[in-house]
């Protein structure tokens, strides 16, 4: 053999393996791109992964405004209009020419407190505006000073200009914390407008502040738009289905230190406890979806079971319930099974529609 | 296992066994002596699991809490006050029964990319106290006692968290047999969790979980290595996320030689037992 033949056998032998090696690597490409994107083509995880600060609340964007039934053991927001508002996000214009329209109308509001002897222990808040289609839940952390009022606080400006809405709540928390002087920075105070007359611990708990989840989604044309801080999970389901998730898709990702909203500004910029606003932008066509489902950690990370048929079978058995006392009496067993774990446990079921025009009517 | 919430109604329980012996008088690198700084990362423990209890209607009773000394008295409840006439006091009343609040200064920043000083409320439980033998295995041994009772009466409840301080150099004998029987003590949801913080004076390598006793010095703190529990998958995750710290799964919950940052860390991570609900 020659020299010309032996160089021309090594070139061969080259060039066969760096094309299987390129074969490979193109497969393990397009199979890491349909588990991101999935069969369904859901855009997803498109997360903004760096600290909200109060001026950068408009990244949580969505609208309405309503009512406080600030009696309820968990807080319900809903009805009101407002005038449109401009979504970030938007299909390809190719899309949207011949994509519907989207409406969500309430199903139902299932809540169960963490310590049934305590019904004003639980922590989670609600809030849904019909006309405008969108709704959002939140989940104080039981780890913080005022859990329970800043998630309401929180639904409550929501309700009202989600573009405003952390700023809003910021204030009126710090306006109503009992022993808070916002504005006084007295020789007496602590330099965060506490009152030293409380105890220290009181001080010391409130400089920590309050914190919350927030999981939001609004129906608009082409689609859906979801906005995640924390473990609070958006489902997109089909019959009893969950077609996907957000922002996690199994339990197993659910962690002790969920991202949160917080009052205190030093925390967000001294601990681990700072939070990124995830955006889950999902294009639809008709009969994709029928059902969006908003849940609070417990729930979420019990629906989110690895086993697929246990999945689907609590998903049904969520969408079956019809009284509160059905979601108590399912909630304490599988909390006895320790299934789901025990904590405020609350689930909100929106029907999806498409919308035949702009008067927001639904078919 | 060791995964039961903390509820007002299936509390936890800490224990801290402090060595109050003569040793521990003697200086550490920092210029403070062993007792002082054991008495600071105590009484600093305490307020954080008070604050982390506190809210606007008050303590919440999540945790049980008791200290127990061992030095120059035998072994005996290093409270005092209110807080002596039981080893366990619900946190509530650990909150209301300081020895004093003391006005400490603190650095914050200003705002404008300077510090300035602020006072912050202190409240001290324990003063820094060393004098007599080093009674480890009777102290152990109380603690197992005490421990026992209490997992006894709350059987649903994450199991008891023993945080143990001392220098090592036990003197009424091998403690390992009743650190043995403490961790076997269990309630439904697990055996109790002994962690030992070995403080020295010595100038040695600071260690922090370790894997092998052939990673530590002497004697005594490979005693305290064999003493130790290792972590629950959920505290090691939760070391991971909050402070960045991998654990091996046979990693040992001890410290030696730590400074107050790492030792206030590593307790964190001990009084993180399961989420609090």
């Amino acid at each position: 053999m020659g020299f010309t033949s032996l160089a021309t056998w090594i070139l061969t032998i080259f060039f066969i393996v760096w094309a299987i090696a390129f074969a490979v690597l193109f497969v393990i490409a397009a199979a890491a791109d349909i588990r991101e994107n999935g069969f369904w083509g859901l855009k997803k995880n498109e997360w903004h992964a760096k600290y909200i600060d109060r001026k950068e609340s408009e990244r949580l964007d969505s609208p309405v405004d309503g009512h406080d039934s600030s009696s309820d053991p968990i807080n319900i927001i809903t009805g009101g209009s407002r005038d449109a508002w401009v979504a970030k996000w938007q299909p390809d214009s190719a899309d949207l020419a011949s994509s519907p329209s989207f409406g969500l109308t309430l199903a139902s509001v299932w809540s169960a407190p963490k310590e049934f002897a305590h019904p004003q222990s639980n922590e989670d808040a609600l809030a849904f505006m019909s006309s405008e289609s969108r709704a959002a839940i939140f989940d104080g952390a039981t780890e913080s000073f005022a859990a329970r009022r800043w998630a309401r606080l929180l639904a409550k400006t929501w309700s009202v200009d989600p573009a405003s809405f952390l700023e809003a709540a910021l204030a009126e928390y710090d306006n109503h914390s009992p022993g808070t002087r916002t504005g006084t920075r007295t020789g007496t105070d602590t330099g965060m407008g506490i009152d030293t007359e409380l105890s220290w611990m009181h001080i010391a708990a409130a400089q920590r502040g309050s914190f919350a989840t927030i999981a939001a989604v609004r129906a608009v044309q082409g689609g859906l738009v979801g906005t995640v801080v924390g473990d609070s999970c958006i489902f997109l389901v089909n019959g009893t289905h969950i077609i996907d998730s957000f922002p996690y898709v199994t339990s197993e990702e659910f962690t002790s230190a969920p991202d949160a909203l917080a009052t205190s500004r030093e925390t967000w910029e001294n601990t681990c406890i700072a939070a990124r606003v995830g955006t889950w932008n999902i294009p639809l066509s008709d009969n994709t979806c029928s059902t969006v489902v908003l849940a609070t950690d417990a729930v979420a990370a019990w629906l989110l079971t690895p086993e697929p048929a246990i999945r689907m079978s609590r998903m049904e058995q969520v969408l079956t319930i019809t009284t509160p006392a059905e979601w108590e009496e399912l909630v304490k067993y599988e909390r006895s099974t320790r299934a789901m774990h025990v904590d405020d446990s609350t689930i909100m079921i929106l029907s999806l529609n498409t919308v035949n025009d702009n008067s927001g009517l639904s078919s | 296992m060791y995964s039961a919430e903390i509820s007002r109604t299936t509390p936890t329980a800490y224990v801290f066994l402090v060595d109050q012996s003569a040793s521990m008088t003697e200086g550490m690198h920092s210029g403070v002596t062993k007792a002082q700084f054991v008495a600071d990362v105590l009484n600093r423990t305490l307020r954080d699991l008070i604050i982390r209890c506190t809210r606007e209607d008050g303590v919440r009773d999540y945790f049980d809490v008791a200290v127990i000394g061992y030095g120059g008295d035998g072994v005996h409840n290093a409270l005092t006050g209110a807080l002596a006439q039981e080893f366990f006091n619900p946190i509530s009343v650990v909150a209301d029964n300081t020895l004093r609040v003391e006005e400490r200064a603190r650095k914050i920043d200003d705002g404008a990319g300077g510090l300035v000083e602020q006072s912050v409320k202190f409240p001290v439980w324990l003063d820094p106290q060393g004098d007599g033998g080093t009674s480890m295995q009777a102290a152990i041994g109380e603690c197992a006692r005490i421990v026992a009772a209490w997992s006894a009466a709350h059987r649903d409840s994450f199991p008891v968290t023993v945080l143990h301080i001392s220098d090592g150099v036990t003197t009424d004998g091998d403690p390992e047999h009743n650190a043995s029987i403490l961790r076997s003590l269990s309630t439904n949801d697990g055996e109790t969790l002994l962690y030992n913080v070995h403080v020295t004076g010595d100038d040695v390598e600071p260690t922090r979980f370790p894997r092998m006793e052939s990673q530590l010095p002497d004697a005594h703190s490979k005693s305290m290595f064999r003493m130790s529990s290792t972590f629950p998958d959920h505290i090691r995750a939760y070391a991971h996320d909050a402070h960045g710290e991998t654990l091996a799964v046979d990693a040992r919950a001890m410290m030696m030689n730590a400074d107050a940052e790492r030792l206030v860390m590593f307790i964190d991570i001990g009084s993180r037992p399961a989420a609090m609900r």
